[in-house]
């Protein structure tokens, strides 16, 4: 039976709705090698233990009904603690769940736990996690990715059929580009952001990963609503993701725009320029048109980005100040209150969480905030803008997640600046608001995992799938069992 | 850069510990350099642009929630010295 | 050299609402600490991934206040977060709008000693209130949420008032505006209107504006005064001593009837103000204009006067002009009639049926009001109007009106069925007023041998027991006579 924990969710759906397997037996064996597996992986800060809330499965309309799930820990939830990766919120118990999972929840999917993270989501390998890091499947000298790569290790290391996660500046995209998974961030609004623990709230999505398009598309139609709870929410409230996915028409003969500035050899690795012209030819062979575009003002994309998500990390972090949260609650009452401020906040934050809020406070305080932060936000515009006319000419824009394939671990972790350069073709699509989807293309000489990124207008989701489906077809590197998870499964019992 | 950090510090209520004090002062200061790239464009518009894709919120109506809060919130919250908390700035 | 005083009021008043600012918990004034936390959420908790969502009731009542005060009224406007460390902001900053307020400008009529004056607002925008807190014994304190995130809107003036006394009136007035709109209750005491003045002097003559402290706390209209009147000293005893006010905020000492700085240091504040990402903008529609308009209109006074219809804008100051000059009430009892509106309406309604204005606002003011602190009563105008009309015709003396007025109040019955019913319309027989008399000196020897040993006024003290036993009955002047006939005065 243990070779159904490779399937897609909507494999697995058809094997429920046969009667092959029930959904409750599939969790059972899903929950076990996840444990088996996870010593080596380590892409859970909370694993479900057995009998854990029973989601109501004989609720069958759920578009996922029965799917095991894991959740970022980013994300609250009443049934599991919810940490945010960070020392500061261990043991906060939530008193509501985020909008989307609670729209899992009620659509009948098993949760797996919840996944680790960068603190706060703030990082790009997960390192930045103050409880341990997690480990690429492929390579577990290696990050995963961040924020999301303890979702993205879940899902490839098959300890979930498919995961919920965030992405502020790619932590969806690039982790799933590391691990060899499909990686969602919907329109900004699509899905709702109740709940998700804010580091940016204007860069801030909830986003997806899977192990292909058609369960991406599944995941939209659960979690992808209004929500009256959050006053940016701007979904439409009965979009068919899956249909719009499968509507060949809206994609035939599309012409898909390739950024020259991020085929920049002196930006990209070797491996991963390869691939990006592998996955143009196969675009082409899919009746697609392709042209070189340009993408101005390339250079100012990272400290735009670097300004405007600490600024916003620094104000959306103040309320851990020990009084209600923070490891502080009761307050000690024989510190004074500037002291009990300090004494709360200094350690309950990691270093690159203190980092960012410091400069955050820097680029917003008064004196600076013009120079840095207004001038970001016109910035952010204009890169906004600049998309936007781009979208005249092409209908899609393709360029790599990632410059590099996974680094090893400990590698960047000393130099920040040299972390934040990983994040370069992932930001745009998040100071644009748009969507954008990462599929796994192809492996590298050494056996890692390439993204393949594609961003598509506002609110034009459900189109970017149906191109990302296409170019699954096509292409035949979709997601494969990482060597080190098929050897860990031939030896699991069950 | 230290008395700046020393300022950021105080209006974020964090501290540094004196051992690592230098290195943070060091990654600090590569951060601000990597940042000041945004300084040497020069937009005078003097309007700043919306940040979030939605033109207009949409706004709740006057209507309270009748059952109390689901989930548990504790009813009792204890905090501060009262000598101390006209202390330091706003 | 002589100084004047340059003030400005920011005055935070809580918006009438049903639910909080953004969230849905019902807005309820507690003041016990055993009710703290009751009406709490994990949004107003400022909990980790809540959202706010703004209560359109808010914009509405602005929307009123800006309409009210000729403002202008932003159709289009932005949140912004303001950031600070205290215990009592849960989320480390506050919602509120700075660079777009809803409500720029206006102006406010408002009288000092009868003398209408205006003072010219800056702003009011929409924010959200903080969490209370409990002082304990021990040392610490307790924070209670139930306030945190109730509306508030923050109504700025420009530094436009020259005393104390002025800016105390125009404060007055605002809450009264406020109250007759049905936007706020506006209630100093239990601090749904807070009032911080900030107060700078300078010589007179002069149009400097020198550097103003603050004064926090105030919690009624007598301290705001008094402490403004001993700020102004104090600061110009500093300018005289070649001092310099420094920039400072200030709390009222009321055993030392002295205004003391806050150790807080506001010097150094840095807000770092960003537009809330979490609320697109405040577009206003069509309809919401048209709903505030209608919803200011119907809190409009309606006056019937002279066979013409008058209108009054929401407050007190144009319609105590009104009476000022056409009634002869004074401004004291103006000002009770504007607070209490039935009693009002009872006036004018007497008055449109007897036409004597003084002598009704006589019954309303001192018979009607405290009786009505008591009970409900059945008053009606007619009650009043053939009151007066009574006692015009000398039909009733002053006490047996007041026995009449209480019978209808109690019973609703008409004046004339009380009037019988307590025999005041009886008349007392020339030989019932002889015996009475002769009764009453019967019975007070001594009295009468006061008046023989000369002191006459002492018959008066006869005559008081005359009138008391026929029950007010007899006429005082007849009775007079008669009681001297008999003693051979």
């Amino acid at each position: 039976m243990k070779e159904l924990l490779t399937l897609t969710a909507h494999e697995l759906m058809a094997k429920f709705a046969a009667g092959e397997v029930a959904p409750e037996e599939f969790y059972a064996l899903q929950m076990r090698f996840a444990r088996h597996i996870e010593p080596k992986v380590r892409s859970f800060l909370t694993l479900a233990e057995d009998g854990v809330s029973p989601p109501d499965v004989a609720a069958r309309d759920g578009a996922l009904w029965g799917v095991p799930v894991s959740i970022k820990d980013l994300l609250t939830t009443t049934d599991f603690p919810t940490t945010a990766g960070s020392r500061i919120l261990e043991g906060y118990a939530p008193p509501y769940d985020a909008t989307a999972v609670k729209l899992l929840r009620d659509a009948g999917n098993y949760f797996t736990g919840k996944t680790n993270l960068d603190e706060f989501g703030m990082g790009s390998s997960t390192e930045n996690s103050a409880y341990f890091p997690t480990h690429n499947p492929w390579d577990l000298a290696r990050v995963p990715g961040g924020s999301s790569g303890g979702s993205a290790a879940s899902v490839a290391a098959l300890q979930s059929v498919v995961s919920l996660g965030t992405d502020t500046g790619g932590s969806v995209r690039q982790p799933a580009g590391f691990c060899g998974v499909v990686g969602f961030l919907p329109t900004y609004g699509y899905v709702s952001r109740n709940g998700l623990i804010a580091f940016a709230s204007s860069l801030d999505h909830v986003g997806m990963l899977a192990r292909d398009v058609t369960d991406i598309a599944l995941m939209m139609n659960t979690v992808g609503r209004p929500d009256k709870l959050d006053a940016t929410s701007q979904a439409p409230a009965d979009a068919d993701y899956l249909a719009e996915m499968n509507d060949r028409e809206s994609v035939a003969g599309c012409t898909v725009g390739v950024i020259n500035q991020m085929m920049d050899p002196k930006l990209v690795s070797q491996d991963v320029l390869v691939a990006c012209e592998v996955a143009i030819r196969v675009l082409e062979n899919a009746g697609c048109g392709v042209k070189r575009v340009d993408l101005a003002g390339v250079e100012r994309l990272l400290p735009c980005y670097y300004i405007l998500c600490p600024a916003e990390a620094s104000s959306n972090l103040a309320r851990y100040d020990g009084i209600r949260y923070g490891a502080g609650f009761p307050a000690d009452i024989s510190r004074t209150l500037q002291q009990h401020y300090r004494a709360v906040r200094s350690p309950g934050f990691g270093e690159e969480v203190r980092r960012r809020i410091l400069l955050g406070t820097y680029v917003l305080s008064a004196g600076y905030a013009e120079a840095y932060y207004n001038q970001a936000r016109r910035v952010r515009h204009a890169i906004t803008e600049g998309i936007a006319e781009m979208f005249e000419g092409v209908d899609f824009l393709l360029l790599p997640t990632s410059p590099t394939t996974a680094f090893g671990l400990g590698e960047r972790i000393d130099d920040p600046v040299k972390m934040y350069a990983a994040d370069i073709c992932t930001v745009t699509a998040n100071l644009a608001s748009t969507p954008a989807i990462s599929l796994p293309g192809g492996l590298s000489p050494d056996g890692m995992p390439i993204g393949i990124q594609f961003i598509a207008p506002q609110k034009h989701d459900g189109r970017l799938l149906a191109l990302a489906r296409l170019y699954e077809e096509h292409a035949g590197t979709g997601y494969s069992v990482p060597p080190l998870v098929a050897e860990e499964l031939a030896g699991f019992e069950e | 850069m230290k008395e700046l950090l020393d300022h950021l510090c105080q209006l974020a209520r964090l501290e540094l510990s004196p051992g690592e004090r230098e290195e943070f002062a060091r990654k600090f200061s590569d951060l601000v350099g990597f940042v000041d790239a945004i300084k040497e464009l020069r937009d005078e518009s003097r309007e700043i642009p919306l940040q979030v894709p939605k033109e207009r919120m949409d706004t709740a109506p006057d209507e309270p929630r009748e059952e109390p809060c689901k989930g548990e919130l504790p009813r009792s919250y204890r905090a501060g010295h009262i000598g101390d908390l006209e202390e330091g700035e706003v | 050299m002589e100084y004047e005083a340059v003030i400005a009021l920011e005055i935070h008043a809580h918006l009438k609402t049903a639910r909080k600012q953004y969230c849905d918990c019902p807005v309820v004034n507690t003041r016990e600490l055993a009710d703290a936390n009751r009406y709490v959420c994990p949004v107003c908790l400022g909990h980790p991934g809540v959202l706010p969502v703004l209560n359109r009731e808010s914009v509405i009542l602005a929307m009123m206040l800006g309409i009210r005060l000729h403002a202008d009224i932003a159709r289009h406007s932005i949140f912004a977060r303001k950031h600070y460390f205290y215990p009592d902001l849960p989320k480390g900053y506050q919602i509120t709008q700075y660079q777009t307020p809803l409500v720029e400008g206006g102006e406010l009529e408002f009288l000092v000693d009868g003398e209408m004056r205006t003072a010219q607002l800056e702003r009011a925008h929409l924010e959200e209130d903080t969490a209370k807190i409990f002082y304990q014994d021990d040392g610490s304190i307790l924070l209670d949420y139930n306030r945190a995130g109730v509306p508030l809107l923050e109504i700025v003036t420009k530094p436009v008032f020259r005393s104390a006394a002025e800016a105390v009136a125009y404060a007055e007035e605002l809450r009264q505006v406020l109250r007759k709109l049905g936007v706020s209750d506006a209630n100093m005491e239990e601090g749904s209107f807070r009032c911080e003045p900030n107060i700078s002097v300078r010589p007179v003559g002069s149009d400097e504006l020198r550097t103003k402290c603050e004064i926090k706390n105030l919690n009624s209209f007598a301290v705001i005064r008094k402490s403004l009147d001993a700020e102004i000293a104090r600061q110009i005893a500093l300018y005289e001593d070649d001092g310099e006010v420094q920039h400072c905020t200030l709390r009222w000492d009321e055993e030392h009837a002295r205004t003391v700085p806050m150790r807080i240091k506001e010097t150094q504040a840095d807000y770092r103000y960003f537009d809330e990402p979490d609320l697109p903008p405040l577009v206003l529609t069509d309809d919401d204009f048209a709903e505030a308009r209608r919803r200011y209109e119907s809190a409009m006074f309606t006056l019937e006067w002279d066979g013409k219809e008058h209108r009054f804008a929401p407050g007190t100051a144009r319609l105590t002009r009104f009476f000022l000059d056409n009634t002869e009430l004074r401004e004291s009892e103006v000002a009770v009639l504007l607070e209490d509106e039935d009693a009002l309406r009872l006036l004018f309604a007497s008055n449109e049926i007897s036409g004597a204005f003084r002598e009704c606002a006589n019954w309303v003011l001192m018979e009607y009001r405290p009786r009505r602190a008591e009970a409900e009563g059945n008053i009606t105008p007619q009650h009043i109007a053939d009151i007066v009309a009574l006692r015009a015709d000398a039909k009733l003396n002053s006490t047996q009106a007041k026995e009449v007025f209480a019978l209808c109040f109690e019973r609703g019955i008409s004046a004339s069925d009380a009037v019988s019913e307590l025999g005041f319309d009886q008349v007392v027989s020339e030989s019932d007023l002889q015996e009475i008399c002769a009764q009453v000196i019967a019975d007070n020897d001594k009295i009468i041998a006061d008046i023989r040993k000369g002191k006459e006024q002492a018959v008066r003290a006869l005559l008081g027991q005359v009138m008391k036993l026929t029950r007010g009955k007899a006429k005082p002047d007849e009775a007079l006579a008669e009681l001297k006939r008999q003693l051979g005065m």
